[in-house]
């Protein structure tokens, strides 16, 4: 089992440089992803929803910094005038019970399921690591502008509204 | 050995101290930066490929809770490369196999302590519960495990949680044959810390298939008790501590629980030998194959032999009553410069009074384990560094049945220090992942042993990448009945063993995460050199008295296997997977004790929404051959009428489907049948069997012991 532990631990130090290998593939193109709504049964394709800076947020429920912000980030969102896509990486029951009705306006929060396993997505948006909170800021064409594990706050998204959205 | 009493046991004080214990702790949710993806969103079939270097699978606490696993075994069952095999069908043994490689050769650990060994892992397997785990680890492969080179098949981890919010749980369930389980769960963090307490009590009647009054379905009352201790900060030290307590009753053979009166019966006839398939023409004893009748044998009026039974209820029993603490504390520490110390202590008490079919056998055993080990960042190489003890002890005693005193028969003292040495490093802007290991144990027995270990990893993209591992690992193979009980009606063991047991492992595995699609694919090599045996039918050349002689295979035993699985959403609320295996053998006849398939498929049906969680699984497992693995060359085997046995076990599916209805936030509705086809071994061939001189065993197993079974039960999330 220690090797184990070894290799979360390396893995820890690792992904921060693969992160960045795969942040600066990232950032040349458009990203995008095909997930299953929260409320419904479709499936949500992100290329397919109108051209807008979008703030991708992975969550669950039993991680209680991403529990904290996402009332904030829903609420940014709708004041701001960005696209919140929120990815819950946890059963659609969990998720459902977290969430019994998708809080704000559907225009600025689509809520999603993530894959059941979310490694390969996770990679693909630069976190290789796969701690959550985590969360990447796109532009209008779908490329990654900014990222950050960890809880955000309303300056970053201000900061990153500003640099993101041209 | 003696008769049991109502006492106050340990287990008692275990669930006292936790509700008292429970309102001092406070309701304060752990603060945390972040928190790494590690369990599976979604229960499925090939449990998650973790993203480490090493494959290691992971079962969620959903997916326990989804296929209403209440133990270790029942949680691992049925996935790909994985499944738990039933080696006694009055006793019941359980072991996990990994890559359809003997039991024993399955670490099992604890928060990274191993602390299971000979005794626990006959019957312990069992008794390990399953609530507040985050999830299951299992690393199939020589060498998976730094810390524990034993595990020649590979490891499987318990995970416990580390709870974030205060929760409390009662679940009550009850089914067909006497099936009835509570669980109680209690967790309360504090500031820097949270606490837990978990309670599981098991009941199961025998059961009795084919109506002779032979049980091959054991009966078991079981309460498991434990506590957990986690602390963020303690001298700087994140800690995690448990200790689990165990006490279990189990009976197989003649039907009910009044242990003293079968241990007590030993003479008579209560049984039918005649009902059944392939039943003897006589319910007063079996046929002798071989036709060379003994005193008391009786000719019948077709001419053959038959051989009365006149043991009674206790001839055909086994009654096991186990008694286990158990306590583990790991420590992490983060040093300047990047550094990281771990310590790790575990400790064991494992005690079983068994009764086998007139003998009695009483073993304990101690176990502890110690470790350190440092890891530094030298350059862009990542060092890690330790230390580990292992003392693992067995004292047996007992008599035979007709009262000769056996002591210490089995008895064994293992010190095992071994030290390692692991490097990693990434190259090709991290595309390819490089980890390299070294442990050299001193064994007091086989001395010196050298275990290396090579783990590669390629990223061929985000979603797709390879993992290649090659290994070795050594065991120092014990007399204990984990091959062979009769042992315990011999009186003494003679030892040919000079060496450990050595697995070299290869393995290969492929796998795509996508958005709605999962596939794993993995290759592995297995062979395994100086397998012990156990010989329990030998005979003293001196005296005549019965010996058991324990020696090696002169031949490696060697496995090869492939095993896929697919997983593919169709929609948000359902998704489907396909998995299969395909395993061949190369052994001495003889050498490998059980039969195993060569193919299984296994489907999986998860739906979830509207308050429904229903799992749906299916496994497909594929003729068995029987004649090798059971070696009918030397060593024919024959129904109780006297006909052979069969040359191959039938195909057969096993389906389990489980619901959970969530009723309201605090209640839910738990609804499942396991074997909905009621597929039965006893149907087509019974697990008895004789030789042709007409000697009995209970170890012709090949599919399974309990039919279709209905549960229902509610769990309040107070």
């Amino acid at each position: 089992m220690f090797a184990l532990i070894f290799n979360v631990k390396v893995a820890k130090r690792s992904h921060i440089i693969l992160g960045a290998a795969l942040l600066f593939a990232a950032n040349a193109q458009a990203l995008d992803f095909e997930l299953p709504l929260v409320s419904g049964s479709q499936f949500q394709r992100l290329s397919e929803l109108p051209p807008r800076v979008t703030l991708v947020n992975f969550w669950r429920a039993d991680c209680p910094p991403c529990v904290a912000e996402l009332p904030l980030l829903v609420e940014a969102a709708s004041r701001l005038g960005f696209r919140l896509v929120t990815v819950a990486l946890q059963t659609p029951g969990e998720t459902r019970a977290h969430w019994p009705r998708v809080p704000g306006d559907p225009a600025s929060h689509v809520a999603l399921l993530g894959p059941s396993d979310p490694r390969g997505l996770l990679r693909r948006f630069g976190n290789a690591s796969g701690a959550i909170p985590y969360s990447a800021m796109l532009r209008p064409d779908g490329s990654l502008c900014a990222r950050r594990t960890g809880e955000i706050g309303q300056d970053w998204i201000a900061e990153n509204l500003a640099k993101c959205g041209t | 050995m003696s008769p049991r009493t109502k006492r106050f046991k340990p287990i008692h004080l275990a669930i006292l101290m936790a509700y008292a214990l429970a309102p001092l702790a406070h309701a304060e949710e752990r603060q945390l930066s972040t928190v790494e993806v590690k369990g599976a969103p979604q229960g499925k079939l090939q449990a998650k490929l973790r993203d480490e270097i090493i494959k290691t699978e992971s079962i969620s606490e959903a997916d326990i809770r989804k296929t209403n696993a209440a133990t270790l075994n029942e949680a691992v069952d049925n996935n790909p490369g994985v499944s738990v095999q039933t080696e006694c069908s009055i006793c019941n043994v359980r072991n996990i196999t990994l890559n359809n490689l003997p039991g024993r050769f399955t670490t099992v650990m604890i928060d990274g302590v191993p602390i299971f060994s000979s005794v626990s892992s006959a019957y312990g397997l069992d008794m390990i519960g399953i609530n507040g785990v985050e999830r299951i680890d299992i690393s199939r492969g020589a060498g998976t495990s730094l810390i524990a080179p034993e595990a020649l098949a590979g490891s499987v981890n318990i995970v416990s949680r580390r709870p974030a919010k205060a929760e409390s749980l009662v679940e009550a369930q009850a089914g067909q044959y006497g099936y009835r389980r509570l669980d109680g769960f209690l967790a309360r963090p504090f500031a820097g810390g949270a606490f837990t307490a978990a309670l599981n009590v098991n009941h199961h009647d025998s059961i009795d298939s084919n109506g002779n009054g032979v049980g091959e379905y054991t009966g078991y009352e079981r309460t498991l008790g434990g506590f957990g201790l986690f602390l963020d900060d303690a001298g700087g030290f994140k800690l995690r501590g448990r200790l689990d307590l165990v006490d279990e009753s189990r009976g197989g053979g003649a039907l009910g629980k009044d242990y003293g009166n079968i241990k007590a019966s030993m003479s008579g006839n209560p049984f039918d030998w005649s009902a059944g398939k392939n039943g003897s023409p006589s319910s007063a004893g079996w046929v002798v194959p071989g036709g060379v009748a003994q005193a008391g044998d009786i000719t019948l009026a077709d001419g053959r032999i038959l051989r009365p039974y006149d043991g009674g209820r206790g001839g055909m029993s086994e009654i096991i009553e186990t008694r286990r603490q158990q306590a583990i504390l790991v420590g992490e520490r983060k040093l300047a410069g990047g550094a990281r110390l771990k310590l790790a202590f575990g400790y064991a008490n494992h005690d079983q009074d068994s009764f086998y079919e007139g003998d009695y056998y009483f073993a304990r055993q101690n176990q502890h384990y110690s470790e350190a080990s440092l890891q530094n960042p030298f350059g862009a190489t990542l060092l890690t560094a330790g230390l580990n003890y292992r003392y693992e002890d067995l004292e047996s005693h007992g008599r035979l049945a007709d009262g000769t005193a056996v002591n210490g028969l089995d008895n064994y003292i293992y010190k095992t220090p071994g030290v390692y040495v692991q490097a990693y490093r990434a190259l090709f802007e991290d595309r390819l992942e490089l980890n390299g290991s070294l442990r050299y144990d001193r064994h007091n027995v086989f001395g010196g042993i050298t275990s290396p270990r090579v783990n590669a990893l390629w990223h061929h993209s985000a979603e797709t990448s390879s993992r290649f591992a090659i290994g070795r690992g050594f065991r120092a193979p014990t007399s204990f009945f984990e091959q062979d009980h009769g042992i315990l009606a011999t009186t003494r063991i003679e030892r040919h063993i000079d060496n450990p047991e050595i697995s070299d492992n290869a393995s290969y595995a492929f796998s795509h995460a996508g958005d709605r699609d999962a596939l794993v694919v993995s290759v592995n090599y297995n062979q395994i050199k100086n397998y012990a045996l156990l010989d329990s039918g030998a005979t003293d050349p001196v005296s005549g008295a019965p010996i058991t002689v324990f020696t090696q295979s002169s031949e490696p035993v060697i496995v090869k296997g492939i095993d896929a699985s697919y997983t593919w959403r169709f929609t948000s609320n359902l998704e489907g997977t396909l998995g299969a295996e395909k395993f061949s053998y190369q052994f001495r006849p003889g050498d490998l004790s059980f039969a195993r398939p060569e193919e299984r498929v296994y489907l999986r049906l998860d739906y979830d929404a509207g308050g429904w969680d229903i799992l749906a699984r299916a496994t497909w497992t594929g003729p068995m051959d029987l004649k090798r693995f059971y070696d009918y060359a030397n060593n024919p085997r024959y129904n109780l009428d006297g006909t052979p046995k069969l040359d191959k076990s039938p195909s057969y599916w096993v389906m389990d489907i489980s619901g959970r209805y969530k009723v309201n936030k605090t209640a839910s509705l738990v609804l499942g049948v396991n074997n909905l086809f009621d597929f039965r071994q006893t149907d087509r061939e019974d697990f008895l069997w004789v030789d042709s001189a007409g000697n009995y065993d209970v170890t012709h197993f090949w599919g399974p012991t309990r039919g279709r079974q209905v549960y229902a039960g509610v769990r309040l999330d107070l």
